[in-house]
C-alpha cells in the first residue's frame, strides 16, 4: 500500500527518488531530537501543545520553503530561537533568570538531564519550533548540508544533556548521514540531465534485463554506496559493543537515562535512578552508624518521574555550615555519626538533616538533604544532626491538603502518558479514606498485601507503576515504591520517592552496620504544617528472608551468626529481642576486606545497583525485544549489508543464477521479452554485451549468431515493434531461451 | 465484385505484399538505368513512398538527373522537368492566368510543377523567389496563383538536385526549406567495377529511352496508404525522441519535431519495402543518416552533420 502511495506522489510531484529518501533522512534526523523532546514533554505533561507547535513549524517551513529567501530563512530560524529564549527567561520564576539560564546551560551541556531542569516543558516549548523550521525548510530548498546541521545541532545537545537514549541518538545520525549522501545524489539528479546513451527511466518496466547492471550505475550505486556507510554506522559501534573492554561503557549508555539506580545512587548521589529488572544483592558493608536508635537512613529523593525512572530536579547548594531547616511539625533531635567502610559517593542521614560536621564537605540538595562533593574513601567519618518529626496519627489526618502551590505542582506531576486506569485503581481502593494520611495509609498497605517479594522480575518497557500495579505480582522496593507514589500523586497527594539504607545489623548497643543489601527504596508524603512523612510499601517480611539468606551465604565459612536488620518500627519496642547480637563477631565481620565498590557484584535490594563494571546476573540492562528505535536501525542496517552484498556481487549472481535457469510463466508477453532477454545473457557472455547503440539485429550479425537466436528475436521483434503476440509464440520463445541456456 | 477479379490477376493476398512488392519492381526498374547506387535508389522510392520528397546534392555527372527521371520513367504518372536559373521566374514553375480572348475571362494555364512526379534540376541555381514557389507546392500540396489556390496532382513527389560546385553563383536553400525534403542523398562516385559497366551500357543506345513504367498511380497511392499504416511502437518513437534530442544538444540547431515526425515516415516506408507491417529500430538506423543531416546546423561544415548523426546511432540507447 505504501508502495502505491509512494508511486502517486511521485506522478504529482515530479521528485526524484533520491530527493524523497533524502527528505525522508532529514526526518528522521530532526525526528530523533523531536522524540527526545516529546518525551520530555510527556513526563512533565501533556504533549499536545508541543505536537502542535512541531506541526505549526513544520507547516510554516514547508509554505515558506516555497516563497522565502534562504538568509531570510536564517533570520526568521534566529527570531524563533530568540523568541523562545526569551519566553523561557520570562517565565523562570527566579531572580535573575539569566544566571539560573546559564548554570542549567553548563550543567546540561556536561551531561545533566533536560528532566533535572524545574521547567522543562517550558524549555522544550520555547526550543522546539527553531531547529524543526530550519531543517525543513533547508531540506525542502535542497540544502540538505545546512538542513543537516540544524538537526545535528539539535541532536548533540540531547546528546551532551544525555536525554537522548543511544538508540534514539544513532537513528539521528543516521538520518543526518542519509540525509547528506542522498541530498548529494539528489543534487546531481537535478543538475544534470538525462543522458540518451543510457536506457531511459521510463523504459525500467523489465529492470531484470541483461543490461541494467551496466546502465543503472550512477545514481542507484550512489544510493547503495549511502546505504553501506549507513549500515556501517550501525553494525561497527554494535560490534564493537561485544568486544570485552568497551562493553561496560557502552551498555552504562543504554537507557537513555543515566543508568544510575539506588545503589549506583548511593555511591554518588545521582540525580537520577532508572527501574531495572532482576537484581542481586551484595552483603558488602558500606558503612557502620553510631545511633541511639535505628532509623532509615536517607540518602536521596526524586521528585520527577519519567514512567521508567526517577529525576531529582533543581542544583544543589554549597553548604555553608548554617543550620538546614527543620520540619514545620514537632520534632526531636537525634544525633548520628557515620563511618564509611567502603568508598562511596553519599553521606546518607535519618530525615531529616539539619547540621552536618566532617571531613568531606557536602552540598544541600535541593530536597533539602546532604550530598557530598566528592566521595568518601573507606574511614571517612561525618555526624549529623537530624530533627525527627513527632507526629501522632491524628495530627497528620488533621494536616488536610492546604498545599502550597510550589509542592503541589513538583510532587504531583505525573507523565501525561500514564495510563487513566491507575487513578481509577487508586479512587476505588481510597474510596473510603477521608483524608491524605488514609489515603496512604490505604495504599500502603494494600501493596504490602496484594504484591509479592522478588528481585527476580522483568523490567516493564513502559510505565513502570502501571506495569506493576496491572501485570506484575512481584517486585522489589523500587516497584513498590514507584507504583505508590504514582497512585498517591493521582490523588493529588504530593509525595516523592526516597533512597537509602535501612538501618542494618545492629552490633553494639548504638552500632549499626549497614551493608549493600541493605539499600532500599521508600516512599515520603508531605503533609501540611507537618513535613514529610515516610511510608514503606514493600512487604518486611518476604525481604527480611531474601536479606537475611543472602548475608548468611556471604557469610557462611565465617561461622559469624550474622543479624538480621530491621526495620525501625520493629527494632523500636524489642530491639534488644530481636538481636541477641553476638557482639564477638562484630569486629570480624567488620574486617571483612572491603573492596571498592566499583568491581563488586553488588546490587542492592533497594534497587539493583547497576554499577558501571558489575558484570554479573545483576539485570538485564540491554531490552529484552527491540524497540520500535531498534527495528528502524536493524532495517537499514540490513538494507545496508544487503546495498554491501550487491555490490560485492553476491546478491546480483546469485539472483543472475536462478533468473537465467528459471522462468516462470506470467503471460505471454513477459514470457517472450524474458526468453528473450535470457538469450542475451548467455551470448554477451560468450561474445561480447550489445553496445548502447547496437540494434539486435546489428549485434546478432556482428557476432554471426546462430539461426536459433535469430527466431527467438524475430520473435520478440514481432512482439515488441508489432504487438503481436499469441500462447504458441511464447512457447516457442521459451523453449528457444530455454535450449540456448541449457546448451551454454 | 470486379475489384476482387482486378486483385486477383495481381496475384494479391494483401496491400503489404502488394506495395513490396511495387517497391521492389520500381527499384530493380531503375537499377536498369542506374549501376552502383543500390542504395540511393531504395532510399528514394523509400522517401516516394513516405510521401516526402527527395532532395539530390552532388557535383555534376554522377547520374543525379537520370536517377530522378529513372524513378519518374517507373512510374505512369505525369512527369515533369524544370530547369532552375538564375532568370527563372515563380510563374514559369506554377502557372499563369491568361486572358481568353473568346471567353472573355482569365484561365489559368498550368505551369510544369502540376505533374505527379516533379524533376527541379539544379534548384540553387533559381532566386529564393522562385525556389520558395516549388517549397509552397511541396509543402501545402497545392499552389497559389492570384489568390486562386490549384491543388496538385496526386500522388505528388519533388526530386530536385543541386550542385556543390559553382557554389558562388547559386543560392543555397535556407534551413527551413531544406527541412521540407524528407531525404537528401548524396550519390558519390560508382566504384570501378559499376562505373565500367556503366560505361559499357550507355556508349551505344542509353537505356533509359526503353524505360518502361512498372508501377500505376493507384498502386503507388495504395502502397503509400500501406505505409501510413505501418505500426510505430512507443519504443519506436522515443528512439526518434532520443536521436532527435542528442542532436539539439550536440549542435547549433539539432532536428526539429518535423524532423523526426520524416524519420518515423521514411522508417515506415523502409519496414514496407522489407515486407513488415512495423517499425523496428533497424528501420530508423538506416534512414537516420540520409534524413536527419540536412537539418542539423552544426558550427562549420554539412560533412559535420553526417558524423553527428553517425555518432548518434553509435551511441544512443537503442531498445
Amino acid at each position: 500500500m505504501s508502495a502505491a502511495v509512494v508511486e502517486r506522489v511521485r506522478r504529482r510531484v515530479p521528485w526524484s527518488g533520491s530527493r524523497i529518501l533524502a527528505l525522508l533522512a532529514a526526518a528522521l534526523a530532526i525526528g530523533a531530537p523531536l522524540r527526545t523532546m516529546y518525551y520530555l514533554s510527556d513526563v512533565v505533561g501533556d504533549p499536545t501543545l508541543f505536537l502542535a507547535l512541531t506541526a505549526l513549524s513544520l507547516v510554516g517551513a514547508t509554505l515558506l520553503a516555497r516563497v522565502l529567501r534562504p538568509p531570510l530563512a536564517v533570520g526568521v530560524g534566529a527570531v524563533l530561537f530568540a523568541g523562545g529564549l526569551g519566553a523561557y527567561i520570562l517565565n523562570l520564576s527566579t531572580n535573575p533568570a539569566i544566571t539560573e539560564l546559564l548554570g542549567d546551560t553548563a550543567a546540561l551541556l556536561t551531561g545533566r538531564s533536560l528532566l533535572q531542569i524545574a521547567k522543562v516543558r517550558l524549555w522544550v516549548l520555547s526550543f522546539a519550533p527553531a531547529p524543526v523550521f530550519l531543517t525543513w525548510y533547508f531540506a525542502l530548498r535542497r540544502w540538505y548540508v545546512t538542513a543537516t546541521v540544524a538537526a545535528g545541532t539539535a541532536l548533540a545537545f540531547f546528546a551532551l544533556t544525555t536525554d537522548s537514549g543511544v538508540v534514539t541518538t544513532l537513528l539521528g545520525v543516521v538520518g543526518i548521514a542519509a540525509t547528506i549522501g542522498f541530498g548529494t545524489l539528489d543534487t546531481l539528479s537535478a543538475d544534470e540531465p538525462a543522458d540518451l546513451t543510457k536506457r531511459p527511466d521510463a523504459m525500467s518496466g523489465s529492470s531484470e534485463t541483461g543490461q541494467t547492471d551496466d546502465d543503472s550505475e550512477g545514481i542507484d550505486a550512489g544510493r547503495r554506496a549511502v546505504l553501506e556507510q549507513l549500515a556501517a554506522i550501525i553494525v561497527v559501534p554494535a560490534a564493537l559493543s561485544q568486544v570485552p573492554i568497551t562493553r561496560d561503557s557502552l551498555l552504562s549508555y543504554d537507557d537513555g537515562s543515566d543508568g544510575q539506580t539506588v545503589e549506583g545512587s548511593l555511591f554518588d548521589a545521582g540525580e537520577s535512578l532508572s527501574v531495572l529488572g532482576s537484581i542481586s544483592l551484595t552483603p558488602e558493608i558500606r558503612y557502620t552508624v553510631e545511633s541511639e536508635e535505628p532509623r532509615y537512613w536517607r540518602v536521596a529523593s526524586y521528585d520527577r518521574y519519567t514512567g521508567n525512572g526517577w529525576v531529582r530536579t533543581g542544583n544543589p547548594t554549597p553548604y555553608d555550615d548554617q543550620r538546614l531547616d527543620s520540619p514545620e511539625g514537632e520534632t526531636r533531635t537525634l544525633r548520628q555519626e557515620f563511618r564509611a567502610e567502603s568508598t562511596i559517593g553519599t553521606v546518607p542521614a535519618a530525615w531529616k538533616p539539619v547540621r552536618y560536621s566532617g571531613e568531606p564537605s557536602v552540598s544541600v540538595s535541593s530536597e533539602g538533604g546532604f550530598q557530598p562533593d566528592g566521595t568518601l574513601s573507606t574511614g571517612d567519618s561525618y555526624e549529623v544532626r537530624s530533627e525527627l518529626l513527632v507526629a501522632t496519627p491524628d495530627g497528620l489526618r488533621e494536616a488536610g491538603t492546604d498545599y502550597d502551590d510550589a509542592t503541589a505542582e513538583l510532587y504531583t506531576q505525573l507523565p501525561d502518558s500514564t495510563p487513566d486506569r491507575v487513578t481509577e485503581r487508586t479512587a476505588i481502593l481510597t474510596a473510603n479514606a477521608e483524608n491524605p494520611y488514609e489515603t496512604a495509609l490505604v495504599v500502603e498497605r494494600w501493596l504490602q498485601e496484594s504484591k509479592g517479594y522478588s528481585l527476580d522480575v522483568d523490567r516493564p518497557d513502559f510505565n513502570v507503576a502501571d506495569a506493576f500495579l496491572f501485570e506484575m505480582d512481584e517486585g522489589y522496593c523500587v516497584y513498590f515504591a514507584t507504583t505508590m507514589v504514582t497512585m498517591l500523586r493521582t490523588q493529588g497527594i504530593p509525595a516523592r520517592m526516597t533512597v537509602g539504607y535501612t538501618s542494618g545489623q545492629r552490633i553494639d548497643e548504638n552500632q549499626w552496620v549497614v551493608r549493600g543489601l541493605n539499600s532500599h527504596a521508600w516512599v515520603e508524603v508531605y503533609f501540611p504544617g507537618q513535613g514529610w512523612v515516610q511510608f514503606d510499601p514493600t512487604p518486611s517480611g518476604p525481604r527480611e528472608a531474601v536479606r537475611q539468606q543472602r548475608i548468611e551465604e556471604a557469610s557462611s565459612d565465617e561461622s559469624s551468626p550474622t543479624v538480621g536488620d530491621d526495620n525501625p518500627v520493629e527494632q523500636y519496642t524489642p530491639s534488644d529481642t530481636s538481636t541477641p547480637a553476638p557482639l564477638t563477631e562484630t569486629d570480624e565481620t567488620e574486617a571483612e576486606p572491603t573492596e571498592t565498590p566499583t568491581v563488586t557484584e553488588t546490587d542492592t535490594p533497594a534497587g539493583t545497583a547497576r554499577e558501571p563494571g558489575s558484570g554479573d546476573d545483576a539485570g538485564p540492562s540491554l531490552p529484552e525485544l527491540p524497540s520500535r528505535e531498534e527495528m528502524t536501525l536493524g532495517v537499514v542496517a540490513l538494507l545496508g549489508i544487503a546495498a554491501g552484498a550487491r555490490r560485492s556481487g553476491l546478491s546480483g549472481r546469485a539472483y543472475r543464477a536462478v533468473w537465467l535457469r528459471y522462468q516462470r510463466r506470467v503471460d505471454p508477453e513477459t514470457d517472450i521479452e524474458r526468453a528473450f532477454q535470457r538469450a542475451m545473457y548467455v551470448l554477451s557472455k560468450e561474445h561480447r554485451a550489445r553496445e548502447s547503440g547496437e540494434t539486435v539485429r546489428a549485434y546478432l550479425d556482428a557476432i554471426g549468431a546462430d539461426d536459433r537466436v535469430r527466431r527467438l528475436a524475430a520473435l520478440r521483434e514481432r512482439l515488441r515493434y508489432g504487438g503481436e503476440v499469441d500462447e504458441a509464440i511464447a512457447d516457442e520463445a521459451v523453449e528457444i531461451a530455454d535450449r540456448i541456456v541449457s546448451a551454454r | 465484385m470486379t475489384d476482387t477479379d482486378t486483385s486477383r490477376s495481381q496475384q494479391s493476398d494483401s496491400p503489404l505484399r502488394d506495395a513490396t512488392r511495387v517497391a521492389n519492381q520500381v527499384i530493380e526498374n531503375v537499377e536498369q538505368v542506374i549501376v552502383g547506387q543500390h542504395d540511393a535508389i531504395e532510399h528514394i522510392v523509400t522517401a516516394v513512398l513516405g510521401r516526402g520528397h527527395i532532395l539530390l546534392e552532388d557535383v555534376p555527372g554522377v547520374g543525379k538527373t537520370m536517377l530522378a527521371r529513372s524513378v519518374a520513367a517507373s512510374f505512369d504518372g505525369e512527369f515533369k522537368r524544370i530547369q532552375f536559373t538564375p532568370d527563372l521566374l515563380p510563374t514559369d514553375v506554377t502557372g499563369v492566368n491568361v486572358y481568353n480572348q473568346k471567353t472573355q475571362e482569365f484561365e489559368f494555364r498550368p505551369g510544369p510543377i502540376f505533374a505527379n512526379v516533379v524533376l527541379g534540376d539544379e534548384i540553387n541555381r533559381a532566386p529564393p523567389k522562385t525556389q520558395s514557389a516549388l517549397l509552397e507546392a511541396m509543402e501545402e500540396q497545392q499552389v497559389s496563383v492570384d489568390g486562386t489556390t490549384h491543388p496538385v496532382p496526386q500522388p505528388f513527389t519533388v526530386i530536385a538536385t543541386q550542385n556543390t560546385v559553382e557554389q558562388n553563383r547559386a543560392y543555397d536553400l535556407p534551413m527551413a526549406e531544406l527541412d521540407r525534403f524528407m531525404t537528401k542523398l548524396h550519390l558519390g562516385y560508382p566504384d570501378e567495377a559499376a562505373e565500367t559497366e556503366m560505361l559499357g551500357d550507355v556508349v551505344g543506345h542509353h537505356p533509359i529511352e526503353d524505360l518502361t513504367s512498372v508501377a500505376t498511380l493507384e498502386a503507388l497511392s495504395a502502397a503509400r496508404e500501406t505505409v501510413a499504416d505501418v505500426t510505430v511502437e512507443e519504443p519506436i518513437r522515443s528512439y526518434a525522441t532520443r536521436l532527435a534530442r542528442y542532436t539539439r544538444e550536440n549542435a547549433q540547431l539539432g532536428v526539429s519535431p518535423r524532423g523526426s515526425i520524416s524519420l518515423l515516415r521514411a522508417a515506415q516506408a523502409r519496414a514496407v519495402l522489407d515486407g513488415r507491417s512495423y517499425v523496428i529500430p533497424d528501420d530508423i538506423q538506416t534512414e537516420a543518416p540520409v534524413v536527419l543531416p540536412h537539418r542539423i546546423r552544426t558550427e562549420s561544415s554539412e560533412q559535420d552533420a553526417r558524423a553527428l548523426v553517425a555518432e548518434a546511432l553509435d551511441t544512443v540507447y537503442v531498445e
